[in-house]
């Protein structure tokens, strides 16, 4: 790589570091409910990611191909950790640890039911349900990550939804 | 999406946050995992362009047929690329090898770039050479030529940027060739002393240094003077401000890595003073003074890629070398700072004199290592 290209692309990382590194976290949080394993999963994602970027590769939009990585990360963590269970997950909840703002929330016996609810669904409604309403990621860019329509995402969000409320009713 | 459910898990996910110290943390192992990234990648990529180079020489260039039938019949073509002047190889490198990688550049940005390439390699080689004790006149005849043939594509490409109304690209250009040439001026200052036909060498390239730099300020002053209003400026001002502050954070992770060699060689407080520049420069955006920002913006663009480079390209043995010829230099003895056999660097005792490995006793700590110390950064731009 060209040095001036790769001081553009490190400015362009760096600038993806300082907007996404917190959503990234947050969704990998949300998806393995451990702040340190989270924290690595964020980490590992932008690695990855540079090692594209250097690898000469076009990425055409940053923020749609990080939550892409992270993705895959996380299903690479749950195929490698195939022992623990979602289901030990949701009994144990969320690692409150560290005692950052807001972790009162968590007391909340209604919260913890929706997120014991969002983590009881398969991993393909949980897993659009955390990109539009936790990633806030819009429609089309929830399409390019998945590779399909605008429209099946919206298919499948109000199938998601409609699961959730259904299980939240039991 | 008024659903009291969705609205819990917004309201859950706008709670959970990463720390400021975790976001810091973060950020620095990223950074540090960079680096290694970086160096994976172009140790492939070296693999890569041998085998391309190899796939495209004979069909392009047939009039070197016989050299090449002998270049790929015997890996001559990963001996031509590293090879220096005085090698028969090295004009098979520069004519044929470097010539053909050029043809496939299509964008004008490309094709100089490439060109800046090559004179950063020129320069490489003269500190090859130099540090192996072959740089004869000869050879820095070679590189003086190929190093002016290269420099004057560069110019011609940045004036046709300017004929094409591009000064935007136009400067981006010159800001990089005065980078590339500023890079190599430090670290050949620091081997002056091995060889004497680095000297001119070294003067060349700062005369280079001052012409970029000075085709750079009227092209910066045309822009502004030409067109007050016109938004170009600024923006030229707010991308050199993100360029500097994204060379300077890497620079900075790299000298926080804790690598002994570094520390405490004064890295941390260059820095600082980068820091301290782009500062300047951002307040001087903010009040619009946009020609003297750049200027602030350059100047810790131009320090902190020094600062990586210098760290990049840390070569423990060099700095063993350069540190005895200087001591020997500086204690009047003779050429001893080499072994003639090997070209590896003596061990040199606490007294600066060479010790026989073989007679060194266990427990004494006799090796020296010479950090590298950068050299001063150089004052505020005139004028300011």
């Amino acid at each position: 790589m060209e040095p001036f290209e790769k001081t553009k692309k490190e400015q362009e990382f760096m600038k993806a570091y300082e907007n996404l590194a917190e959503p990234i976290f947050r969704h990998c949080f949300f998806r393995v409910s451990d702040r340190e394993k989270a924290k690595d999963l964020a980490q590992e994602t932008f690695v990855k990611t540079w090692e594209y970027m250097v690898s000469g590769k076009e990425i055409l939009n940053l923020k749609t191909f990080l939550y892409k990585v992270a993705s895959n990360l996380i299903i690479d963590h749950y195929r490698k950790h195939k022992n623990v269970s979602l289901d030990a997950l949701t009994e144990d909840g969320f690692d409150k640890a560290s005692g950052e703002e807001g972790a009162d929330i968590f007391a909340d016996a209604e919260y913890s039911q929706v997120m014991r609810v969002l983590k009881d669904l398969d991993e393909q409604h949980q897993e659009i349900i955390i990109w539009r309403y936790v990633d806030g990621l819009i429609p089309s860019e929830i399409a390019n990550l998945l590779g399909v329509t605008e429209n099946l995402v919206s298919v499948r969000l109000n199938r998601a939804i409609k699961k959730l409320k259904e299980k939240l009713r039991i | 999406m008024n659903d009291k459910e969705l609205e819990k898990i917004k309201e859950i996910s706008a709670s959970i946050s990463l720390s400021v110290d975790e976001k810091n943390d973060l950020r620095e192992k990223i950074i540090s995992q960079m680096k290694a990234v970086e160096l994976k990648q172009e140790r492939t990529q070296h693999s890569k362009r041998i085998w391309f180079a190899q796939f495209l020489q004979p069909r392009l260039v047939p009039s070197f047929a016989v050299a090449l039938i002998f270049v790929l019949s015997s890996g001559g073509i990963a001996a031509a690329q590293v090879s220096l002047p005085g090698n028969p190889l090295y004009g098979i490198k520069v004519n044929v090898n470097e010539k053909v990688k050029g043809i496939f550049m299509v964008s004008l940005e490309d094709k100089a770039q490439r060109e800046i390439e090559l004179v950063s390699r020129r320069l490489e080689e003269t500190r090859s050479l130099a540090l192996a004790e072959k740089l004869t006149p000869e050879a820095r005849g070679v590189i003086e030529n190929q190093l002016e043939k290269h420099t004057e594509k560069v110019k011609e490409y940045i004036k046709t940027s300017e004929n094409k109304n591009d000064i935007s690209q136009a400067i981006n250009l010159q800001l990089q060739l005065e980078i590339a040439f500023s890079l190599n001026e430090k670290v050949l200052t620091k081997i002056e002393t091995v060889s004497s036909e680095v000297s001119p060498v070294v003067a060349k390239v700062r005369r280079e240094i001052s012409s970029v730099s000075e085709e750079k300020s009227i092209l910066q002053n045309d822009l502004s003077v030409g067109d007050r209003e016109n938004e170009n400026i600024s923006i030229i001002a707010k991308d050199r401000l993100e360029a500097a502050k994204t060379v300077t954070e890497v620079a900075e992770g790299l000298v926080n890595q804790g690598i002994p060699q570094f520390e405490g060689s004064g890295y941390e407080d260059q820095i600082n003073l980068v820091k301290q520049d782009i500062q300047k420069g951002e307040s001087l955006l903010e009040e619009g003074s946009y020609q003297e920002a750049i200027q602030y913006f350059d100047k810790s663009l131009k320090n902190s890629s020094e600062i990586k480079f210098l760290i990049e390209n840390f070569d423990q043995e060099e700095a063993n070398r350069v540190f005895i010829k200087n001591k020997t230099l500086q204690l009047g003895l003779p050429d001893m700072g080499t072994s003639s056999d090997t070209g590896e660097p003596q061990i040199i005792n606490d007294s600066g004199a060479p010790q026989n490995q073989s007679e060194g006793s266990v427990g004494k700590s006799i090796r020296k290592i010479s950090v590298p110390n950068p050299t001063t950064l150089s004052s505020p731009p005139a004028g300011l």
